[in-house]
């Protein structure tokens, strides 16, 4: 394995911390000094760093409501043809299109093509699979599993600085170790 | 995490200021306009109609209006048992309502004498069609469809008759008494000083006290809605009454509440978006199981297609009742399905007090369409009936009113210190 002929290009900036309210502290602070691509990682889900990061309203809604929808709307139509074009049945002298019968099924696609597009979406808003992510390149971050509560900023960021933003982490009120993410 | 810690044991509930005046005045209104709309309009139809059942007519609109009314303190007192068995924050934002609420019940059972009096005495004037001689019903509903012959009015007579209908609603009334006197009494203790034995004791009460109601509010929709349709009877019906149970006591629970501190900056912080949000969404599901039950209902009779149960739709679903069904589907199950769906409607309290009073009303109507069309009235005077009903509605509920709000300001709108779960939720 030859060593590499360039370093690598940094991907961001993680700071580690030993308490889930050290972490909450952190990400209010880097939100308010301006940062926007930033990511916190806990044993556990967290409130209040959810709220500190800002999240956008999930699509998630929308995306299964419209999943629903047409699932509904596809079953509708395939018992309204199977029961009037292509196979029309006279059931107990009742109309063709006797469309409360058509109800249950149309509901049950819309059960089934809701919770599949939710299923898909979820995946896909997430980004899954993801077979690579350059934090996993940070050795430490394994404990994020476990007992490690993580603040990333992304290079992307509009306001990152190698420099400047290393200082600002590591000036954050009981930080334990901030680490250059490789891509 | 220790410098933030809250201690609950050290709460205590801030003085929730709340204006009563408002909802008094319209209690008041509903109260006086109603009962004087009522009396007009029945004793016109009563002279109108004197010979084609002028007098049942009063009895079966008033009927509308007790079952309708009767539907909130039934609804708090089952609400508040889940909410003591599952720890359900909603259950503590409108602990006081619910509290109020289950204080009527009394009132509630003199409101009731009306409809014993239509079983018991009233013969061929009774809302209750097997309370009628027989000879007389057959002639009042020669033009109806069910074909109630002999033989089953005479076998139905051993569960229908005046009696054992009294002797039922006093165990329904005694029963639902006392379940809600046990909540009324361990409740100071268990949410104001964090009495630990009260506590356990309304936990347990919640498990076996939703059996009783389920059980004992079959037999009042039996009783009450059901038995007024000549030979028809739905296994289904008594989930559609329950849903609209538990949806108008939210409903009607949002409103009270969502008036007196919607502007309240002190109770909306502890009555977080979290908690808005969860009331919301839980009405929302009354909705759709409302809308699922009585979907289920409606199919399978239409599908059916036999006398005996074909006559209900029938008679609802024909000479103007039909514009009634399809509001229904509107506004009791499409407009909430598609409103509730956004977040920042559950969080608004102005946009909660309208989905509420907009329930509150479909859920009267829905009341009405399952009682009042059951004798064939001649087309035109349908709607004539029909706002006879919303009168009867407007009568009862304001009297009924009043008595909940003299209930409702005599304790502060939060409990003291079970509100500790609301106030310090997210922090840790």
């Amino acid at each position: 394995m030859s060593a590499p002929t360039h370093t690598p290009e940094t991907w961001g900036l993680l700071a580690e911390f030993d308490t889930a309210d050290a972490l909450i502290a952190a990400t209010r602070r880097a939100r308010e000094a301006g940062y926007t691509k930033m990511d916190g990682y806990s044993p556990y889900p967290i409130g209040e760093v959810a709220d500190e990061l800002g999240f956008p309203r999930s699509e998630i809604g929308a995306i299964m409501f419209t999943g629903g929808l047409v699932g509904a709307t596809m079953g509708f139509l395939m018992l309204t043809w199977v029961s009037w074009v292509e196979y029309p049945l006279n059931i107990a002298g009742k109309p063709y299109f006797s469309w409360s019968m058509f109800i249950p099924i149309t509901w049950e696609l819309l059960v089934l093509t809701a919770s599949v597009s939710g299923v898909v979406g979820l995946l896909a808003l997430c980004g899954l699979p993801m077979p690579y992510h350059p934090l996993f390149n940070v050795p430490g971050f394994a404990r994020a599993t476990k007992d490690g509560f993580f603040l990333a900023i992304e290079a992307e960021d509009p306001r990152f600085s190698p420099t400047t933003t290393k200082d600002f982490l590591s000036g954050l009120a009981d930080v334990k170790s901030v680490e250059e993410v490789p891509a | 995490m220790t410098e933030h810690h809250h201690d609950d044991s050290h709460y205590v509930a801030p003085t929730i200021e709340a204006n009563y005046a408002p909802l008094r005045r319209v209690a008041l209104l509903s109260a006086v306009v109603g009962t004087v709309a009522f009396l007009a309009l029945g004793i016109a139809n009563a002279s109108m109609n004197a010979a084609h059942g002028g007098v049942r007519d009063l009895f079966l609109t008033y009927q509308s209006g007790f079952v309708f009314w009767s539907l909130v303190p039934i609804g708090a007192m089952t609400l508040m048992l889940i909410g003591y068995l599952c720890s359900t924050s909603w259950a503590l934002v409108f602990r006081r309502v619910f509290q109020a609420a289950m204080r009527t019940w009394p009132l509630m059972f003199v409101l009731f004498l009306p409809v014993a009096a239509s079983a018991l005495f009233m013969g061929h004037d009774s809302s209750f069609w097997w309370a009628v001689p027989a000879g007389e019903f057959a002639r009042d509903h020669a033009n109806g469809d069910p074909v109630v012959t002999h033989e089953v009015a005479h076998r139905q007579g051993l569960y229908l008759n005046g009696l054992f209908f009294l002797l039922r609603a006093v165990i329904i009334f005694g029963v639902f008494g006392l379940l809600m006197r046990a909540m009324l009494k361990w409740a100071p203790a268990a949410e104001d000083e964090g009495n630990a034995a009260n506590k356990s004791k309304l936990k347990g009460l919640g498990g076996p006290g939703v059996l009783v109601w389920a059980l004992l509010f079959t037999v009042a929709m039996t009783d009450w809605v059901m038995s007024v349709e000549p030979a028809w009877s739905s296994s289904m019906f008594p989930v559609v009454a329950a849903m609209d149970c538990f949806l108008v006591t939210m409903a009607f629970s949002a409103l009270v509440f969502y008036s007196l501190v919607g502007e309240n900056q002190t109770a909306l912080t502890i009555v977080k978006d979290k908690f808005r949000i969860d009331i919301g969404s839980l009405m929302y599901a009354f909705t759709m199981i409302w809308a699922y039950a009585s979907f289920g209902q409606y199919m399978l009779i239409w599908a059916g297609n036999i006398p005996e149960e074909i006559g209900y739709y029938r008679k609802r679903l024909n000479g103007g009742w039909e514009f009634v069904a399809y509001a229904l589907m509107a506004i009791h199950w499409l407009l909430p399905f598609v409103i509730f769906l956004f977040r920042e409607v559950k969080t608004n309290p102005k946009s909660m007090k309208a989905m509420s009073i907009m329930l509150l009303a479909i859920c009267a109507t829905d009341v009405i369409w399952w009682i009042v069309p059951c004798v064939p009235h001649a087309e035109d005077t349908q709607f004539f009936h029909l706002l006879m009903a919303i009168a009867a509605i407007a009568m009862v509920g304001g009297i009924w009113g009043l008595a909940f709000l003299g209930q409702l300001r005599k304790a502060n709108l939060l409990p003291k210190k079970d509100t500790a779960f609301l106030a310090n939720w997210g922090h840790h």
